[in-house]
């Protein structure tokens, strides 16, 4: 396992700019996931990283070491892609033992390495399998060992679990996160399922239009998103605009479309416009007269099995929230809002 | 709604009623009348090997060795130039899409047209010869056109088929998903491990089809030996036509038609025989076989 760097790397295809000045860390034996929408780089990034592109500006290094003129056959990196890109005229074994032989690994060796990482990833027995003729999950466990049976100083997941259905996904993704703990890998994974990325990595990069948004632990960058784009994109955010209206010793004190509410003190003047957002789950509906108390109008109830999610107006500015299913069906209701729950967003 | 084995039936007609009538049919015509059954002259005298043995002469067997040699020679050549062509148009170079059209302008030329295009380089006056006498390469005009080893036809049929072959070749090369030979790449193989474990055997069912149209087509060519062909051996079909024409004997001609077919056969399965060994290389060997050794 190898520490990655990548420093102020541009990409550009023509005059579009696809990756544009990223620069990060992932330190070794660690998971970290590109996040972003499609068509923001991510996946630029990544195949940046394994070396199918060139930057046109900047550089990746592992372990200290430039990489940007190693092409991908020798930078001793792994790539699961999205497709799978198993060989299709090769057994399951053959397709495993692929890269051992274009290393020259001996004959005895390939064969415990491959009946060993088989074992890893639960497919003893099907060596002689074609890929047609496996299933999606089993295809993508193939492809995992192909990448890791060469042990590769990175291991770099292109939104590997997108081709399978939603319960498979779960299975694959816990048995992706575990063999990466277990083996102590190095690993960038590329998604755009904030769900994935929040339940898998150590650390998160959120992407849009090429540039890094924020980079940071899961639950740092949810609680603590730094603009409207990552608070919407990683989970689900109310954003207001307002202003600040009076500083107390505890909380500050916002003018907002929600009414005159309490926010975390911050150093921002009187008469400042201020962007600010709030998790839905953050509302409370066994009222604490001590925070904020918002009424709105309900226009929409959904029921989701263990909650309900409601939508209101709330002075004409719509807001959904999360509620218990006990919450009385009426037209009108009043919840609360903490000041902790209200986010600072910079943009 | 299940369909009906009727209506199954009924769907399969049109195509049913075409094989029966276009080709079995007319195979079949054609087989019994080199028996000497079906005479198209409306004398039939009943079962003969007698016109077998009458074309197997030594001027059909020399026809047949002749149309052998340029149909193997061309199309083996066709294939070999066009696939390293289509391999480099597939990849991601800036023009490689209007070189990759211009190529295929020969497949628009008519055989004749083509013929005599490449006879203005390749005749005893012709460029190809003023070129390499004036570099000093050759004391005297070499004989491309009409010369005894069909050096001239050779050279039309691969002009004019190469963009065939592209058609064929680069549709079963951009087949091969990108994906697919990145990841080959990313598991440290080069260029020579990647083309001959990853593109060729994904790849050489389209080129053995390339190589087997070709082959019918140039085995059976008839324009382009008229025109740059030797005046002896004569090709298959040129003996053929001969036979009918000044002969009246399509009893013998079927005879030769017969052996065409026959000799198309034999020429596509061992094609298609060995590029299933190849393939099978890597399909085949699997864990047990890695095993045993």
């Amino acid at each position: 396992m190898s520490k990655l760097k990548v420093s102020n790397l541009v990409k550009r295809f023509g005059s579009f700019t696809a990756v544009n000045k990223a620069d990060f860390e992932v330190e070794a034996g660690t998971l970290v996931t590109l996040l972003g929408p499609s068509g923001c780089g991510k996946t630029t990034l990544l195949r940046s990283i394994a070396g199918f592109y060139c930057p046109d500006e900047g550089s990746i290094f592992f372990d200290g070491v430039k990489v940007d003129n190693i092409p991908p056959s020798r930078r001793n990196t792994s790539m699961c892609f999205q497709s799978y890109a198993l060989f299709p005229h090769m057994s399951v074994w053959k397709n495993i033992a692929f890269g051992l032989e274009n290393q020259k690994v001996p004959k005895a060796e390939i064969i415990e390495r491959v009946a060993e990482v088989l074992r890893v990833v639960n497919l003893t027995g099907l060596e002689d399998r074609k890929p047609s003729q496996l299933s999606g999950g089993q295809q993508q466990r193939v492809a995992l060992a192909r990448a890791l049976v060469t042990r590769p100083d990175i291991i770099l997941f292109d939104e590997p679990l997108s081709n399978l259905d939603a319960k498979m996904r779960d299975q694959v993704r816990i048995e992706i996160r575990e063999l990466q703990l277990s083996l102590g890998l190095t690993a960038v994974y590329v998604t755009h399922d904030q769900a994935e990325a929040l339940s898998i990595s150590d650390r998160i990069i959120v992407i849009n239009e090429g540039k890094i948004q924020q980079a940071g632990a899961p639950q740092e960058i949810y609680d603590n998103p730094v603009n409207s784009f990552v608070a919407q994109f990683l989970g689900s955010a109310n954003i207001h605009e307002g202003a600040v209206f009076e500083h107390m010793p505890d909380f500050t004190v916002i003018d907002s479309p929600l009414g005159r509410i309490r926010v975390p003190k911050n150093s921002l003047s009187p008469g400042s416009r201020v962007k600010f957002c709030w998790r839905p789950e953050r509302t409370e509906f066994k009222i604490d007269p001590e925070h904020n108390v918002i009424k709105g109008n309900v226009i929409r109830r959904v029921f989701m099995g263990n909650l309900l999610e409601v939508f209101f107006t709330v002075n004409n500015q719509p807001v959904k929230v999360q509620a218990p299913c006990w919450i009385p069906d009426e037209k009108e209701l009043s919840f609360s809002l903490s000041p902790e729950s209200f986010i600072l967003l910079k943009e | 709604m299940k369909r009906s084995r009727l209506t199954d039936y009924i769907l399969l007609l049109p195509a049913f009623i075409y094989v029966s009538l276009f080709l079995s049919f007319t195979l079949f015509m054609m087989i019994s009348q080199s028996f000497g059954l079906f005479s198209l002259l409306g004398e039939t005298e009943g079962f003969t090997l007698q016109y077998w043995k009458s074309a197997m002469i030594q001027e059909s067997f020399d026809s047949f060795f002749y149309s052998m040699k340029i149909g193997l020679v061309s199309s083996t050549l066709v294939v070999v130039i066009a696939y390293p062509i289509a391999l480099i148009l597939n990849q991601e170079i800036r023009g490689a899409r209007i070189v990759g059209s211009l190529i295929k302008i020969p497949y628009f030329i008519n055989a004749m047209v083509a013929a005599f295009l490449i006879i203005n380089i390749i005749a005893y006056h012709g460029f190809l010869n003023q070129f390499l006498m004036f570099l000093g390469f050759i004391d005297e005009p070499l004989r491309m056109r009409n010369d005894d080893f069909g050096t001239g036809v050779i050279v039309i049929q691969v002009w004019k088929n190469i963009p065939f072959a592209l058609l064929i070749i680069t549709a079963s090369i951009a087949g091969v998903s990108k994906d697919v030979i990145d990841a080959a790449k990313d598991l440290r193989a080069g260029p020579v491990r990647i083309f001959f474990s990853i593109y060729l055997p994904l790849t050489i069912s389209g080129a053995v089809t390339a190589h087997i149209l070709l082959f019918i087509m140039i085995f059976g060519d008839f324009a382009i030996y008229s025109v740059a062909g030797p005046i002896y051996p004569q090709s298959l079909t040129a003996r053929m036509q001969l036979i009918v024409s000044n002969f009246l004997q399509w009893e013998e001609a079927s005879v030769l038609a017969t052996v065409l077919i026959i000799s198309v056969i034999v020429v596509a399965s061992t094609l298609t025989f060995i590029s299933k060994k190849y393939i099978g290389i890597y399909e085949k060997v699997g864990y047990a076989e890695i095993k045993k050794d």
